[in-house]
């Protein structure tokens, strides 16, 4: 996660999450010295140029001990795949004014003849670009050879638009839960089996989980977040909870997306497997409603209580006089 | 999933361009098969080609009175389109029949046809499977094989053909259109586009490397009675144990394809000339040769029921 002025933050470390509201634009510290000492700075051209494309040039850092400015806090991080051309080093001592470096610079540099070794250094952004850093766990299972290309994307999530840079492997899942914050949408599967994963893409529901994250540029997504929150939910999640459409609640958000998703399909007159007249206005049944769900699986068994839920909102949304 | 790099194509040739100059690079259109094998690491490209842009998504009417289906065209979109519900509503049934609403809607015409095989010995990356990697050998024959090929399959391969559109495609005489790195452009009827799988079950369609499918056309409507009869195992959203896509005119002639199979959809126009002496005959024709394992010769019982339900169905609605 970064913030605006793109300062690097760990996405799942709560007490740095929490810096994003502060507009001190010092997040992260980390101590050069022992990010120099492990050889841990790895360069990596992403790809050969033979497309006729030039590939960003990134750099990765590895390892680093991130301390905030008070010296509290401190934690190992693990990769941070960082473009070449966006990243800066801020290397701040407590005894001269700031002085940058680009990470190249510092990969270049002997750690001996760096001056700055051995001071702490503050890891930032420029203020166009966000940086990223991997979640501990796949960071510790993903060598060096393995680390993959980085994209700069705007991703439009329920209205408003977050720059980020991510991994060209990140789905668009992983984007919305891991870097995003939006973990209203669920991972089940991750093979597009079960649905918990299905938002609205352009108005139309997908399976998250078999999206690239970098394949969305430019498209309006949204997330259960964007349909209702608590105090104002949207009319199908208001059903949902009247008609007990759920046991555990994990599929739900996904049933829910869905759900909203259907009633529009059927509006618009898309027939589907069980319709038995394809060039007729679909029916508003019970079996039109099962088939058209199937893609969302429910552990708990509430289907039939998600299908009151669906039918509800369709009586009361204009959809009543249907056959 | 393994590393990659990315680019988003301008046009249909510089994407198959793209493709030929990068050994490793794949195209991506809706993705919902390749980057579920990506995860697996049975499909690990170093490069991704995103062909989303190319603008291959509008369904247009052809000069000869068919219509020509952009590559990129969604299965929601194409199953819902008002000319394919009332000329081809057969392919409209069959898309209707695959996957679910999610995944209707991101996967293309394209990607429906080059879609992998849904055989677990092909998914399962601690089995051997030839066409996962060639020269390993089949964990299907002789393993858990309901699911597998009763035709045309080989002592490398038994896997079948997972797509519900192709075997509409193919009763419909679809031709697959196509474009080169170099502009070039070429028309494979789709009867000469899937492999069977022989010695070399890792390659499934006669296109070239880096060659790009643009458009699926079809031919003027035959008219008739469509039928689209899937046999699963749940009543929604699985793959087919078999099925049956029929077109039936008045007279009671017409034709047939099957899925789940064969490597390919499955049909053989000879057959179709039994057509008025009922389902055992073409039946008999369609499936000569046939070779079961121990699990799936229930498949050649179930597709000349299914076959003859289609053929009574087709007579109902005539009347």
């Amino acid at each position: 996660m970064t913030d605006a002025n793109g300062i690097l933050t760990h996405p799942e470390n709560q007490a740095i999450s929490r810096q994003d509201e502060d507009t001190a634009p010092i997040v992260l510290a980390a101590s050069l010295s022992h990010l120099l000492k492990h050889n841990s700075i790895l360069s990596k051209e992403s790809s050969e140029d033979q497309t006729g494309m030039r590939p960003p040039r990134v750099f990765y850092v590895q390892e680093f001990v991130v301390t905030d400015l008070d010296g509290q806090r401190s934690f190992e991080s693990g990769f941070s795949a960082v473009p070449e051309e966006h990243k800066v080093l801020t290397v701040l001592s407590h005894s001269s004014p700031q002085q940058q470096l680009t990470i190249g610079d510092a990969y270049m540099n002997s750690p001996d003849s760096l001056e700055f070794s051995r001071r702490e250094f503050l890891l930032t952004g420029s203020a166009a670009a966000a940086a990223s850093v991997m979640p501990l766990g796949a960071a510790a299972q993903t060598p060096a050879a393995e680390l993959g290309a980085v994209a700069t994307l705007t991703l439009k999530v329920n209205g408003q638009s977050h720059d980020l840079q991510v991994d060209t492997r990140t789905t668009l899942l992983d984007a919305l839960r891991e870097r995003l914050h939006f973990t209203g949408t669920k991972k089940g599967c991750d093979q597009g089996q079960c649905g918990a994963c299905t938002v609205l893409v352009n108005g139309r529901r997908i399976n998250s989980c078999l999206t690239l994250a970098i394949m969305h540029e430019g498209d309006s997504i949204t997330t259960i977040e964007g349909l209702g929150t608590p105090e104002r939910m949207h009319v199908m999640q208001a059903a949902f909870v009247k008609h007990d459409g759920y046991q555990c609640g994990y599929c739900t958000p996904g049933q829910i997306c869905s759900a909203v998703a259907v009633l529009g399909e059927i509006k618009e007159g898309i027939p589907s497997h069980v319709s038995e007249n394809l060039t007729a206005q679909p029916m508003l049944s019970a079996s039109e409603l099962r088939e058209r769900m199937s893609g969302n699986i429910c552990r708990c068994g509430a289907y039939s209580n998600i299908i009151d839920a669906i039918t509800e909102v369709a009586g009361t949304s204009g959809m009543k006089g249907m056959p | 999933m393994k590393a990659f790099t990315y680019e988003r194509a301008q046009s249909p040739a510089q994407a198959a361009a793209a493709i030929e100059h990068h050994p490793d690079a794949k195209f991506i259109a809706g993705g919902t098969n390749l980057l579920d094998l990506m995860k697996l690491e049975i499909e690990a490209p170093a490069h991704l080609v995103d062909v989303n842009a190319l603008g291959l998504d509008k369904i247009e009417q052809t000069p000869e009175g068919g219509l020509r289906i952009g590559a990129l065209v969604r299965n929601t979109d194409l199953a819902a389109d008002q000319q394919v519900r009332r000329d081809y509503s057969l392919l409209s049934r069959a898309l209707l029949a695959g996957a679910s609403g999610q995944l209707r809607n991101k996967a293309t015409t394209a990607g429906n046809l080059l879609q992998r095989t849904r055989c677990p010995y092909f998914y399962d990356t601690n089995q051997p499977c030839n066409k996962r990697r060639p020269g390993t050998g089949c964990g299907a024959i002789g393993g858990f094989s309901r699911l597998h090929a009763v035709i045309g399959a080989s002592d490398a391969c038994i896997a079948t053909h997972p797509s519900d559109m192709a075997v509409a495609m193919r009763a419909l005489d679809a031709t697959v259109e196509t474009v080169k790195a170099d502009g070039a452009t070429r028309r494979i009827p789709i009867a000469d586009f899937y492999r069977l799988p022989g010695d070399t079950p890792q390659r499934e369609t006669t296109l070239q490397r880096g060659e790009l499918i643009t458009a699926v056309t079809l031919p003027v409507p035959i008219g008739g009675t469509h039928i689209y009869h899937k046999v699963r195992d749940r009543a929604s959203y699985a793959f087919a144990l078999i099925s049956v896509g029929a077109i039936v005119q008045p007279d009671g002639n017409g034709r047939v394809a099957l899925g789940g199979v064969a490597h390919m959809p499955w049909r053989v126009e000879e057959a179709e000339r039994e057509m008025l002496r009922g389902a055992k005959a073409v039946t008999a024709r369609l499936l000569r040769g046939a070779k079961t394992t121990h699990e799936n010769a229930f498949k050649l019982t179930l597709v000349e029921r299914t076959l003859g339900s289609v053929l009574a169905q087709a007579r109902s609605m005539k009347s």
